[in-house]
């Protein structure tokens, strides 16, 4: 239960009130986290993001219109952060087979999953950088395709199109995966 | 455009906007597509590494607090921003009541009273309930110790011990008031001896102690 | 009090006497808050703008158990001044016997005042636009043209406050045990209404209460059995809390 919104909160930032923000971080913290780990399946680098992605909400915390929504504001601010990590690490990443199983949760976790879910983190893994992370952007932080369409600068519908392709595409991959 | 039409189909499927799609073959892509984001869904989500959070929190640390709009400074100030900082810390990095998480962080008698206000509006639990009453204990300005009472009274067979005592530390005729009000209609077993306590104490509200003497008088009749 | 005494010999050389008996208090020029403290005496406190002549001013009374009442030029023993944190405390001596002090203050428009007397007096309070937080346990309290909100509680005695320019978030909470409360407020506020009228009371409003609850309004026939409401003005906002255990309620259009 919580009677705070993450808008008030905002404000209060704004205000001065910074210790504030370790409310935001523990609110939005773990999904951040798994997302950035969930497309880069990079430990150090997601947690790089998640700090900067909260230096950043402070730095720009002025910039944020109190009509919006604070939660795909804050979404945006860590998309376009990893957008730009993406792009730096596209020309030379590749992803092989070892890496496959490090997609997703953690090895020692994987106890925790059943088979299936396995196999579509597998599958995942196979997902060009940029197909990852939009679907990522959909099903873990649940951000709207207005939220995707704004981050990744297409259309709406264009952004409904690419999760359903991308989707799409996981499908396929599963069928090739052995179980 | 007519693939377009199609995956909208799928994706209003997948997002639970339409209950079915009339193209069998979208339906089929529907149903697969749902699952798959329903296993990705349900995966078990990582942990923050601890060291993050250290880092957050030295982060934090290091922004220099902006003063206050509206002041409620003592001589203790610097003393409470040094406690506030390090409980609110405390709390901000392990699990914990969310209603104190964010009550901790008010600084303003105004905030306050507006945030136990709104608590009218949700469903208290037990754990919620104590919290309030350690609040009553530990609060000072009385409008707020009201607030909170009046929120209390709405849970009366959930107060027990700790609100009967309230009335033991309480010095504010109001307060002792309102406190009295919700102890006469709870008619708690054990609440004579508290009461004959309280009437027995110096320099009480001539209002009050006919109050409490009133609750006396019909519990023994 | 160790440093505040050390402050009054700052105070005694920075403060003058203007006239009739008034100390001087603008060396204060950058706190923003003022807490008053005090036991016995009325206390008055007018906010003044920045243009005026005599922005900062306090005017201290003091009636003996004899009832002899005396304009004081020097205030040392009397009322103590001490500064921490851009707060400016005014507390007066604890009582010898029966006397009294009152307070005459002028204080910048802008500051916020706390002021709490512990044991009786009336209170007025006019023209502070950054908020009142008043606790008080024998006597009356009058709030004018009050700015952002207002906190008040009293024991016996009752409330009286008018606001302008209120903070639309911000709350009104005005308690009292012993006497009635009456509030005037800006036509287009919007506010959350909790009324609690223990006995003896009515409730009068100039501001249609949208209610869950069947209100008797305006019909000023003291009733015996409590009368407690939650209703909203105007759609409803930020919390207006009025309680009495004694007296009626009045909401009035200012």
């Amino acid at each position: 239960m919580t009677v705070l919104t993450d808008e008030l909160l905002l404000q209060k930032i704004i205000r001065g009130e910074t210790q504030v923000l370790g409310v935001l971080y523990k609110r939005y913290s773990t999904l951040l986290f798994n997302y950035f780990y969930r497309v880069t399946k990079d430990y150090n680098a997601s947690n790089d993001l998640l700090m900067e992605t909260f230096a950043r909400i402070h730095k720009y915390r002025h910039s944020y219109k109190p009509s919006r929504k604070v939660r795909p504001w804050i979404f945006q601010i860590g998309s376009n952060l990893l957008k730009d990590h993406l792009k730096k690490i596209s020309k030379t990443i590749s992803i092989h087979e070892s890496d496959v199983q490090q997609i997703g949760v953690q090895p020692d976790r994987y106890s925790e999953i059943s088979d299936r879910q396995r196999r579509t983190q597998q599958a995942m893994a196979r997902l060009k950088l940029s197909e990852r992370n939009i679907v990522t952007q959909y099903y873990l932080l649940e951000m709207s395709y207005e939220a995707i369409a704004e981050t990744e600068n297409i259309t709406v519908n264009n952004a409904r199109i690419k999760v359903c392709r991308a989707l799409k595409k996981l499908k396929a991959l599963l069928k090739d995966i052995k179980t | 455009m007519k693939e377009e039409l199609f995956e909208k189909d799928i994706m209003d499927f997948v997002d639970g906007k339409a209950k079915d799609i009339s193209n069998e073959e979208a339906a089929l892509i529907g149903h697969d597509l749902k699952q798959i984001v329903y296993d990705l869904k349900s995966m078990p989500l990582e942990k923050v590494p601890t060291t993050t959070d250290k880092s957050i929190n030295d982060f934090i640390k290091g922004i220099p607090q902006q003063k206050q709009s509206i002041l409620r400074l003592n001589k203790w100030w610097p003393v409470m921003v040094a406690a506030a900082s390090f409980a609110l810390l405390i709390l901000v990095f392990n699990q914990g009541n969310s209603l104190q998480d964010d009550y901790q962080i008010l600084a303003s008698n105004p905030d306050k009273l507006n945030f136990i206000y709104k608590l009218n509006e949700k469903e208290l639990n037990g754990s919620d309930i104590a919290w309030l009453n350690s609040e009553l204990k530990k609060e000072n300005n009385p409008n707020i110790k009201v607030t909170i009472v009046d929120l209390l009274n709405n849970y009366q067979s959930k107060l027990d011990n700790d609100f009967i005592r309230q009335l033991e530390d309480e010095s504010t005729p109001s307060v002792q008031m309102a406190l009295l009000n919700t102890l006469e209609e709870i008619q708690y077993e054990d609440l004579n001896n508290d009461l004959w306590a309280f009437t027995e104490r110096k320099n009480l509200d001539n209002m009050v102690k006919s109050k409490a003497s009133s609750i006396l008088s019909k519990s023994t009749n | 009090m160790k440093k505040s005494k050390l402050l009054f010999l700052v105070i005694s050389i920075l403060s003058y006497n203007i006239g009739s008996s008034q100390i001087d208090l603008s060396v204060y020029d950058d706190i923003e808050s003022v807490t008053v403290t005090s036991y016995w005496g009325d206390i008055n406190v007018i906010g003044t703008e920045a243009s005026a002549d005599r922005v900062f001013t306090m005017e201290v009374v003091h009636t003996d158990s004899e009832n002899n009442a005396v304009r004081l030029d020097q205030i040392e023993g009397y009322v103590d001044l001490s500064v921490e944190n851009k707060q400016l405390y005014i507390e007066t001596r604890t009582p010898e016997g029966f006397e009294s002090i009152d307070l005459n203050l002028k204080i910048p428009a802008h500051l916020f005042l706390d002021l709490k007397l512990i044991k009786g007096g009336n209170i007025y309070a006019d023209n502070l636009k950054n908020g009142v937080e008043i606790n008080i346990l024998n006597g009356s309290v009058k709030i004018e043209r009050i700015g952002k909100y207002a906190l008040v509680n009293a024991a016996n005695g009752e409330i009286s406050a008018e606001f302008e320019n209120i903070d639309s978030d911000k709350p009104v909470s005005l308690v009292t045990m012993n006497g009635g409360i009456t509030v005037s407020l800006p036509g287009n506020i919007k506010r959350d209404v909790r009324m609690i009228s223990r006995k003896n009371g009515y409730i009068q409003s100039d501001f249609p209460l949208a209610s869950g609850d069947k209100i008797s309004l305006n019909t000023k026939q003291y009733s015996k059995t409590p009368i407690i409401h939650t209703a909203r003005i105007n759609g409803g906002g930020a919390l207006l809390f009025l309680s009495t255990e004694n007296g009626p309620l009045s909401i009035k259009k200012s």
